[in-house]
């Protein structure tokens, strides 16, 4: 089992397309802690994080065939369904969000994960950037992109117009992607 | 509408799309607009890139001790067999090996190996290597270690035999009966990871007791015995 460990993520995938248990082992063990993360960070309880954790990782056992790469990077797919799943067990529950300006907090403490396409200085740039932006952009691009609100929810939440939520929603993610130069022009 | 006038309708929803929250039907709009116009396609990939980039600054936290094993667990219904194994001889077609028989089989193995070591204390060095060799190869093994099992003033209680394999798994051999009851045991791996492991009900003639693990031997630091909250029995590796 041991050459397993060293396989990259698509190789574990593809082994868990196969039903390689060992494949699952290793993949498992390497993302555990950031699956949990995000889980607990979303729904705030250890318990009902962790049966969204166990879940995601049967779903990706169960869809792991079906992972395309031009579609983006394995731990962003991981942790896509992991944040989907959170959501749909935070509005099972009927649950509110923890605080937003908590969560991004913890955002920007440098403790963060390190399996990310960016690199250190862009990691950096955008931890600096979500303090630096008003609080209601911060708290608006939490409540949509880590509890998966919709504009309208946003909105009567924050008790402000469809339009307003919208706007600060879309102005900071723009003022993020500025500080990642990932602008289209 | 004209072009231009789409296009900002469509930009509008893109935060949406791209954090996959945006309602069907806006969605789908939004989707054959994507097909003509590659600058909100464009403008599309960019955003749900920083949505996954976000997503990864989230704080890694430590699953509760045993959520590796819990999970597998999980997939291992549907999970083929190990390829080492398919070289056994077999009379029928190869087939998936459940966790319970795969315990069956180590503790099987568990107690020739446990038989060996007893051996070794009587007989030659050389014969017992040979031996040795001969029953990791049957069981497709990679070492075996053992460790005292001792009380908590320091008493030796028994053996704990640790096997790297397909599966791993520890058998511990006591020297005398332990007290009757209910042990809770746990795995506590050199850099602090505790996996709680298969509970022992310790009874009329129970000299023994195994569990599969999910750890390499060389990771193991502590195997615990808690009787009633209080660690009563410890084996350091």
């Amino acid at each position: 089992m041991h050459g397993v460990w060293a396989l990259s993520d698509e190789s574990l995938l593809a082994g868990m397309a196969s039903r390689d248990a060992d494949a699952a082992t290793a993949f498992v063990r390497r993302y555990q802690a950031r699956v949990f993360g995000l889980a607990l960070t979303i729904v705030g309880s250890r318990s009902v994080a962790e049966d969204v954790a166990q879940e995601a990782f049967v779903r990706a056992w169960r869809h792991a065939e079906s992972y395309d790469p031009r579609k983006g990077r394995v731990p962003a797919w991981l942790l896509t369904i992991t944040r989907n799943l959170a959501i749909d067990t935070l509005r099972m529950r009927g649950e509110l969000p923890t605080d937003p300006f908590l969560l991004m907090g913890s955002l920007v403490s440098q403790e963060g994960g390190t399996d990310s396409s960016m690199d250190y200085d862009d990691r950096e740039n955008l931890r600096r950037a979500l303090l630096t932006l008003p609080p209601e952009q911060a708290r608006a691009i939490a409540l949509s992109v880590f509890y998966g609100l919709t504009g309208k929810e946003i909105a009567a939440i924050e008790e402000i117009p469809l339009g307003t939520a919208k706007t600060r929603i879309r102005r900071g993610l723009g003022k993020l992607r500025e500080v990642l130069g990932v602008r289209d022009e | 509408m004209s072009e231009d006038a789409d296009c900002a309708e469509i930009r509008d929803l893109i935060p949406e799309i791209a954090a996959g929250v945006a309602a069907g039907d806006e969605r789908a709009r939004a989707l054959a607009h994507f097909g003509a116009c590659h600058e909100c396609r464009h403008e599309l990939a960019m955003t749900a890139d920083l949505v996954d980039e976000m997503l990864t600054l989230v704080p890694v936290q430590e699953p509760p001790a045993g959520f590796e094993g819990r999970v597998i667990a999980r997939l291992a219904p549907e999970a083929k067999p190990r390829s080492r194994r398919v070289r056994l001889p077999r009379r029928r077609p190869a087939r998936p090996v459940g966790r319970a028989a795969a315990w069956v089989a180590a503790t099987a193995a568990a107690a020739g190996l446990a038989a060996g070591v007893v051996w070794w204390q009587t007989a030659q060095d050389r014969a017992l290597a040979a031996s040795y060799r001969h029953t990791l190869e049957v069981a497709h093994g990679r070492g075996l270690s053992a460790a005292p099992l001792k009380s908590g003033l320091g008493a030796e209680q028994g053996t704990v035999f640790a096997y790297q394999g397909e599966p791993s798994w520890l058998y511990v051999t006591f020297r005398s009966m332990p007290q009757p009851g209910h042990y809770d045991t746990c795995l506590v791996t050199k850099d602090g990871r505790r996996f709680p492991l298969r509970a022992f009900e310790a009874g009329q003639n129970a000299y023994a007791w195994g569990s599969t693990i999910n750890v390499q031997v060389q990771e193991i630091g502590t195997i615990e015995f808690t009787r009633s909250g209080v660690t009563v029995m410890t084996a350091r590796f």
